[in-house]
């Protein structure tokens, strides 16, 4: 779609036409594999490399289980950033039956419990991307 | 001639911030005394409210940016939250105002998130929030003050 500006340029001449391409603007904000897709993927893996190096390392399942990957969620980008529900599911696979057992220790590794000391390493791997 | 640059001076203010709640009326109104460093003790009475540093770091413009975990413990789910509301309501308006050491003050408080997480041990009651905090020199401090954040607890 093309759109043409109602200002003509200063000093006379013909106006600046603007071109408005939708596909390409579409491409640009919402293709996973777009420079803005590019740019989130990128972000996602940095939280995702400090998540891992703060995970607490007992057995590694949980360090192991940490993914990183960008989708296109309700018309946005969205990157997510986080323990997978077991060590070999990885973004992409289909849903699983079982309990998320990872999703379930890593929420409880983060925020604590009355019998086990907290240990984040969700929330401090974000806040240091924020700072950057 | 060169510039050293030192290395920051995080002073302890975690401990003063706890004394600090244990006198605000809000809070006392709910929780007594019960305002806990770090975790919540064995067999606490309830409603309880626990506050540490979960993480954060220095971005240079502050003396500390951490991010603060409050707990809010109760026998209901309504209890927690109104406890977590009151805390949270009482250290966003502290901000500015708090001398918590005689280098450093509360220079904000912002609520990060907040969720419901009942204890999954003994399915207690329980909100938990993140608050981005940060601490500046006090404009009182005379600058003497180098003690090391010890990052212990101590209920």
């Amino acid at each position: 779609m093309g759109v043409s500006s109602p200002y003509p340029a200063s000093g006379g001449g013909d106006g600046v036409r603007v071109e408005w391409h939708d596909g390409a603007i579409a491409t640009l904000l919402t293709a996973p594999d777009g420079p803005v897709g590019d740019w989130l993927r990128k972000a996602g893996e940095r939280v995702e490399a400090r998540m891992v190096d703060l995970a607490p390392r007992d057995t590694g399942q949980l360090a192991d289980s940490i993914t990183s990957e960008v989708v296109l969620d309700g018309g946005a980008l969205e990157a997510r950033i986080g323990p997978a529900a077991d060590r070999n599911e990885r973004p992409g696979d289909p849903p699983r039956s079982e309990p998320r057992v990872n999703e379930d220790v890593a929420r409880w590794v983060e925020l604590g419990t009355s019998r086990r000391r907290a240990k984040p390493f969700m929330r401090p791997a974000l806040g240091a991307a924020e700072e950057r | 001639m060169a510039t050293v640059q030192l290395p920051t001076i995080v002073v302890p203010w975690l401990t003063p911030l706890r004394d600090w709640l244990r006198v605000q009326p809000a809070v006392v109104a709910l929780v007594g005394t019960r305002t806990y460093l770090g975790a919540l003790p064995l067999n606490s009475t309830l409603p309880a409210l626990v506050v540490w540093r979960a993480g954060g770091g220095h971005d240079g413009a502050t003396m500390d940016s951490a991010m603060l975990q409050l707990e809010a413990w109760a026998a209901s789910g309504a209890q927690a939250e109104a406890l977590m509301t009151t805390a949270v309501a009482v250290l966003g308006s502290a901000p500015g105002l708090l001398d918590l050491t005689p280098t450093a003050r509360l220079g904000g408080a912002r609520l990060n998130a907040m969720m419901w997480a009942p204890d999954p041990d003994t399915d207690t009651a329980r909100y938990v929030a993140t608050l981005d905090v940060d601490v500046l020199a006090s404009s009182a401090g005379a600058g003497g003050y180098a003690g090391a954040y010890a990052g212990g607890y101590a209920a």
